[in-house]
Formats: C-alpha cells, sequence, structure tokens
C-alpha cells in the first residue's frame, strides 16, 4: 500500500469520525483480558536521546513524537517549544508568544505535531497557537470556548477534550471539540460522560494525555476508565481489562474538603494518560496501584504505575505490565521518558536526558 | 369570550417570539468570539519554588484556577539543576 493510499484511508476514517462522530456511544461488543507481564518482555532496554546542548532546556514539561521520531519539547520553564530530530539535533525553535503579542502571560504548556508539518501550543489558561513548519501564525486564540481536558491533532483536524461541566450527571453525554487548523470550530462530536462526574470536574491525570489521536481517530480517558474511549461509532469495539485494573467503587463524595478529595482520588486505581504508541496501538498508563503490584528492588515513588497496550484492530493480544518509567510520551514504537539533567564535563548541567524504550509487540502477534 | 386564535396572537406568539429573541442573543454572546471568562494560573504544588532551581519531588501536582474552579492534575517528575 502506497504513502498515498495510507493518507488517503486516514483522512477517510477521520471523515467517518467527524460525520459518524455523532451517533450513540460506543458498544463494548467485546473485553479481553491483559495480563501483566514484565516491563522488559513489552519494552527494549533505554537508549537515551541528547538534546542540542546548544538550546537550553529547563524542564521537559510536555512531549510529543512524529511518525518520523522527531520530538517537540515544550520547556514550561524556559516558556520555549523546541523540535529536535531523533538524534537530539535541534531542528527549529517555535515562537507562540509573537501569535498573541499583547499577552505577555502565554506560557505554552504543552505542543504537538499536527498535519503539514503545523504545530499547536496550549497553555493551562487554554490560549491556543497554531504555527507553520516554519514558525508563522496560522490561529491563535487567548481563550477557548471551553475548559479541555487534551487535544490531539491529526491531519488537518484538531480535536479538544471538553472538560466535563460540573452538572453532567453519570448519564450526560460530554463532547470532543473539532477545530481546523485556523482554529475555526467544526462541530462538537457527543462522546459518553464520566462515571464519576464529581471526580472528573476537579481533577486530571497527566495534563493534556487525557486525548490522543490514532489512525482511527481519537481515543479519550477519564479517570476511572478501565480502558481509552474511541470517539468514532464502532460496533465492533474490544475493550481491554488489565490484569491490575481494580474498579473504583464510587464517585467521590458530595461536599467534602478539597484536601479529602485528593486523598479520595489518590485512594483508587487512577487513569492518568493515553498515547498512540503508533497509528493502531494505544498505550493507557494508569497510577496508584494497588500495594500488591509493587516490584520488588523497584524503588516506590508513591506512583505505582500501570501500562496496558492494545492494538486497536486486534493485530496483538492486550498486555499489561507494572512500569518502572513514568512515560511523558509515545510515538514511533517507543515510550520516551525524562530523565535527570545531563552533568557536562565542564561541570555545568546539561539539558534532561530523554530515555527511550522500543515497544516490542507481543510474539503471538499476528505478522 | 376570547377565540383560540385570538389567544395565540396575542399570548403565545409574543411569548415564542421573545424566546427566540432571547435564545438568538444567548447565542451570540456565547458565540466563538466571545469565549468563556479567563482562567488563571494558580499555584504549582508543593509551591512554584521551580521556578528558582529547586529540586522538586519525583511527581506533583499542578492546580489551575479556573472559572471558579481548582483543576487538579499530575506533573511527571520535575529534575532541575
Amino acid at each position: 500500500m502506497t504513502d498515498q493510499h495510507v493518507v488517503g484511508r486516514r483522512q477517510l476514517l477521520l471523515k467517518a469520525v467527524l460525520f459518524v462522530g455523532c451517533t450513540d456511544a460506543p458498544q463494548r461488543s467485546q473485553t479481553l483480558d491483559a495480563p501483566v507481564v514484565p516491563f522488559d518482555e513489552l519494552f527494549a532496554p533505554a537508549d537515551t536521546v541528547r538534546l542540542d546542548s546548544s538550546i537550553i532546556i529547563g524542564a521537559i514539561m510536555f512531549l510529543d513524537v512524529n511518525q518520523e521520531g522527531d520530538l517537540l519539547v515544550t520547556d514550561f520553564i524556559g516558556g520555549s517549544v523546541n523540535l529536535f530530530a531523533s538524534s537530539g539535533e535541534h531542528s527549529r525553535t517555535y515562537s507562540p508568544r509573537k501569535c498573541l503579542p499583547d499577552d505577555e502571560d502565554l506560557t505554552p504548556y504543552s505542543a504537538r505535531f499536527a498535519g503539514k508539518g503545523h504545530v499547536v501550543t496550549k497553555d493551562l489558561e487554554s490560549r491556543v497557537v497554531v504555527l507553520t513548519a516554519d514558525d508563522r501564525c496560522v490561529g491563535a486564540t487567548r481563550r477557548m470556548l471551553h475548559r479541555f481536558k487534551g487535544f490531539c491533532a491529526s491531519g488537518d483536524f484538531l480535536f479538544f477534550f471538553v472538560w466535563p461541566d460540573p452538572y453532567l450527571t453519570s448519564s450526560s453525554y460530554n463532547s470532543v471539540v473539532v477545530y481546523s487548523l485556523e482554529l475555526q470550530s467544526l462541530r462538537d462530536i457527543p462522546v459518553e460522560g464520566p462515571k464519576f462526574p464529581r471526580l472528573n470536574l476537579p481533577f486530571v491525570g497527566m495534563w493534556d494525555r487525557s486525548i490522543d489521536c490514532f489512525g482511527d481517530g481519537p481515543y479519550f480517558t477519564y479517570l476511572e476508565s478501565m480502558d481509552a474511549i474511541p470517539v468514532r461509532f464502532d460496533a465492533q469495539l474490544t475493550q481491554q481489562r488489565p490484569e491490575f485494573c481494580s474498579p473504583r467503587p464510587q464517585d467521590i463524595p458530595r461536599n467534602i474538603s478539597r484536601e479529602a478529595m485528593t486523598a479520595e482520588w489518590q485512594e483508587y486505581l487512577s487513569t492518568n494518560a493515553v498515547f498512540a504508541l503508533t497509528s493502531q496501538t494505544r498505550m493507557v498508563l494508569y497510577k496508584n496501584l494497588a500495594d500488591r503490584w509493587q516490584v520488588e528492588g523497584v524503588e516506590d515513588d508513591g506512583f505505582r504505575l500501570g501500562i496496558s497496550v492494545a492494538n486497536n484492530v486486534g493485530r496483538f493480544p492486550p498486555r499489561s505490565t507494572i512500569s518502572p518509567v513514568w512515560p511523558d510520551a509515545a510515538g514511533y514504537g517507543y515510550i520516551y521518558s525524562g530523565g535527570d539533567h545531563e552533568p557536562l564535563p565542564n561541570g555545568d548541567v546539561g539539558n534532561p536526558l530523554i530515555l527511550r524504550y522500543r515497544f516490542i509487540p507481543p510474539q503471538d502477534a499476528d505478522g | 369570550m376570547a377565540s383560540r386564535l385570538q389567544y395565540t396572537i396575542w399570548f403565545v406568539v409574543p411569548f415564542l417570539t421573545g424566546l427566540v429573541a432571547l435564545s438568538g442573543l444567548q447565542l451570540w454572546f456565547a458565540g466563538d468570539n466571545n469565549p468563556a471568562p479567563p482562567v488563571r494560573a494558580a499555584a504549582l504544588v508543593p509551591d512554584d519554588s521551580m521556578l528558582v532551581g529547586h529540586l522538586l519531588p519525583t511527581a506533583a501536582l499542578l492546580e489551575v484556577q479556573s472559572k471558579g474552579h481548582v483543576l487538579v492534575g499530575d506533573i511527571r517528575r520535575v529534575h532541575l539543576p
């Protein structure tokens, strides 16, 4: 199949998302168990990416990876967005601030690759800027209509996952809003609402990571989700159930203090993020696994991370693992995790290292 | 006694007209060109010392104040020199 065919097929699927997504919530026709396997059975030993030291990176708060393995690094400390080749060589610095010149507070928190080489940046106050590959402003907005739990980009479309409304009931719908690269709102796609709305109102897992885009459209998560949920209606959807998954029994109680709410959130398994490991493979990150999943010899940092991996078209059976690393990004068949700043020979401190772990599809995978 | 037609003209039609006008106004004010009130980034938890180069714990929560709500999410570990 040629690249042109693949692109054409993807566009067709995206249009299906746009126009069919307004139907009922997906029907969960099948659930497959995702047994826990050792981490090194799913991911090869890490190799290290050293970001070009001519660019100073304070802290990698958000990382995106495109299909060529290029890295889009958002430095929340330095307020910068930089593009690096997969080797770590610096390619370009983006300047979202120039698109909102009278807004001095714009500090990008996240940035993602979009179609046509464009880049989308978002800050925690929902200022969104779209830039071309050569850093020209395409769209910019100081305020979006909604708050968003995350966003992803696929081709010419941007998908923003709406932060659920405080007045939602468990049976209500939520929505994913589709924007053009020029930030024109194209449509709202209704999606199923959270089972536990009071949990999902104040809390999110990893900021801007509750949705990711795949070849068959976006998938999103709520904090209580067992698996990522496709935006696209698909009667044949197969859901996976990680072995460590123990369902949260109830929503957080009404009228309790924020501290008590936070404690309640942290008491049970929490679904923190969804990543597109490949265009067909979704990876879901969980934290607060039960004590019995603590791996011997691995320092307990208090988060107890779990990962599940499943293929959207069933090319391999789902698996889950206990993760010793906190994934910052996934793509290009790898997960990426920011490490410590590299000490330089002259005694200075260099950029944070990026550790990259290649995904090994389960052995009984087809083909 | 007023006929059903008169009742419709004098009461129902103005009511519906007003309703439509109000909805139109609401849509106009809520349009993309006039979006929601601003949100304001608030505190970094456990503190905002990351800006002056302290080492934070392996991970932390980040709070954002938005439309009267405090939104809380995970940020991954932040290692600073």
